[in-house]
């Protein structure tokens, strides 16, 4: 297949407080259309930075993103994100967050509360509606922020450390939630960038894991992840799992041992 | 986990039901007494050690009012309508041009200079200035009242979109939505609860302003009835005005508040 998301010599540095800090440095990385792919690396080695290009909402200093083959210059709501802290808008209600893309996608208003309605059913927030994200949990937040990067129907969904915040039982659950969503309205798989420093989610989730460099950041190795789907949460204590992920921790520990 | 979720729920809003069933709290009681005991305090003073010339007892206070009525609403009216009318120009102003600062830095160079020469000014300090241009009827009053809000409410709007976390900036664009859109469905609301907190500061301000402005120039109003009585000496009516002031900055304050609470009703809150 050929690269769906293609990142080309992709640079980028910060003018930060005391001095230039070098976060990316010639990041080489296609993603074929449908590949669910997971960024793994230490932390601060700029793998928020790098969905954050892909996004369109940070411009790379070098090198070049495209998506479908075209470049990546301004955010579009085909590029959806599920960002890493809690972005579910506080003053708007499940359903408003949920709507809040269809609002700019032309789509009829009737349409758009059919899809919303779909979508709430579908992660599990019936009867929460009308609800505050104050009235909700933290699971059930990142759940309205997953419908709202859905609804959208995104080709690409980048997703940056989503569960990394959840406690171990809603964080499985969410991946097995997440692994049915990850096709479109057409049955198509949607491309996946999902950043995560839980190998286990991450050998879980993916067809392969790029593993980083520490900061500046570049793309190390990319392994693929052999294990056919569906997946069943008991793979995860097979031996080849558990050899993989020695493998990657191995490759994480060697760079920061050389540090 | 869901049912637990729920439970949860359901126990607040049991709580929230008896909260409102019983007519008075605990700590409302104690706070009526304190205001009783104040009041006795007040009679009793006034009785014996306090002569009227310095503080009226509760007594004259009372039949002052009975007196003056007539006047009374008039003053009232005309200092309301210079706090309400100055308060609001001055703070949509504010507003207005806060937003229009963080929306262009074209807009932000012209009009930074101008709040930041104003704003270490206290508006006070120019009402012999606004006597002098604009006399004194309502218009000098309004202008200053006006400046008096818009200094806080701009540098509170400028502030507070400082402060919008970026990630729901981030999140809107990635959902296709512009400019206008992200300040219209994003920053307003983000902003609202510190503005409404701005609003208060405003409020006080507008009434301490107006006040001093009609002790300084004026025909009506509360701040000059004030005047007025303090040439004759005249405590019972001084208090009287000062009480009538503190009741509505009072009442408009909590105006205030609850429509806030209202419009930021979907905001986490520490009782
Ligand atoms: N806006 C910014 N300004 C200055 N430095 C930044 C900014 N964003 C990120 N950085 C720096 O770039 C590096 C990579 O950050 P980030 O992409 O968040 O790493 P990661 O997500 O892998 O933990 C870090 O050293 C961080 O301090
Ligand atoms: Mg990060």
């Amino acid at each position: 297949m050929s690269a769906y998301i293609s990142i080309a010599d992709v640079t980028k540095f910060f003018a930060g407080t005391s001095g230039r800090i070098d976060a990316l440095q010639n990041v080489n990385l296609d993603v074929p259309a449908g590949e669910f792919l997971c960024l793994v690396g230490p932390s601060g080695c700029g793998k928020s930075t790098l969905v954050f290009i892909i996004a369109g909402l940070v411009k790379a200093s070098g090198g070049e993103v495209r998506v479908g083959g075209e470049p990546v210059v301004e955010p579009d709501p085909d590029r959806t994100m599920v960002f890493q802290g809690d972005a579910v808008f506080p003053w708007m209600t499940v359903a408003q967050n949920i709507g809040y893309g269809l609002r700019y996608s032309g789509m009829p208003k009737a349409k758009q509360d059919e899809t919303v309605k779909q979508l709430i059913h579908l992660v599990g927030l019936t009867g929460f509606a009308d609800a505050f994200p104050k009235e909700l949990s933290g699971g059930m937040k990142k759940r309205v922020d997953l419908a709202r990067a859905y609804a959208t129907n995104p080709t690409v969904l980048l997703m940056d450390e989503p569960f990394g915040a959840l406690d171990a039982i809603t964080k499985e659950k969410m991946q097995v939630d997440l692994m049915r969503l990850s096709v479109t309205d057409t049955g198509q798989r949607r491309t996946i960038v999902f950043v995560t420093h839980d190998l286990e989610e991450a050998i879980f989730l993916a067809d392969r894991v790029a593993v980083m460099t520490p900061r500046p950041g570049s793309i190390q190795v990319v392994l693929d992840v052999p294990f056919p789907r569906p997946r069943e949460a008991s793979i995860r204590l097979s031996r080849e799992f558990q050899a993989l992920r020695g493998q990657i921790r191995g490759l994480l520990v060697t760079e920061e041992e050389e540090n | 986990m869901k049912q637990d979720e729920l439970a949860n729920s359901a126990d607040a809003a049991g709580e929230e039901a008896t909260k409102k069933r019983r007519w008075i709290t605990g700590e409302g009681a104690v706070s009526v007494i304190t205001v009783l005991i104040l009041v006795a305090l007040w009679t009793a003073l006034t009785d014996s050690y306090i002569d009227d010339l310095y503080f009226p007892s509760p007594m004259d206070t009372i039949q002052v009012v009975g007196r003056m009525e007539g006047v009374l609403v008039g003053y009232f009216l005309a200092t309301m309508y210079r706090v309400v009318v100055g308060m609001l120009i001055g703070a949509v102003l504010g507003v207005v041009c806060g937003v229009a600062m963080s929306w262009n830095k074209w807009i932000n160079s012209v009009l930074d200079p101008l709040i930041e020469g104003l704003r270490p000014i206290p508006a006070v300090a120019l009402i012999p200035f606004f006597i002098l241009w604009f006399g004194i009827g309502d218009t000098g009053k309004l202008i200053l009242t006006a400046i008096g809000g818009f200094t806080v409410m701009v540098v509170t709007t400028l502030e507070a979109i400082k402060h919008v976390s970026p990630i729901y900036i981030m999140a809107a664009r990635t959902l296709g939505a512009s400019r206008l859109e992200i300040y219209r469905t994003i920053i307003l609301p983000a902003i609202t609860p510190t503005l409404i907190g701005g609003v208060r500061v405003t409020v006080a301000l507008s009434f301490a302003l107006v006040i001093a402005s009609e002790f300084m120039g004026a025909q009506s109003g509360l701040g000059y009835m004030i005047m007025l009585a303090r040439r004759t000496l005249q405590t019972d009516a001084i208090l009287v005005g000062v009480i009538i002031i503190g009741i509505t900055s009072w009442i408009v304050d909590r105006f205030v508040r609850i429509v806030g609470n209202y419009l930021t009703r979907w905001a986490p809150r520490s009782e």
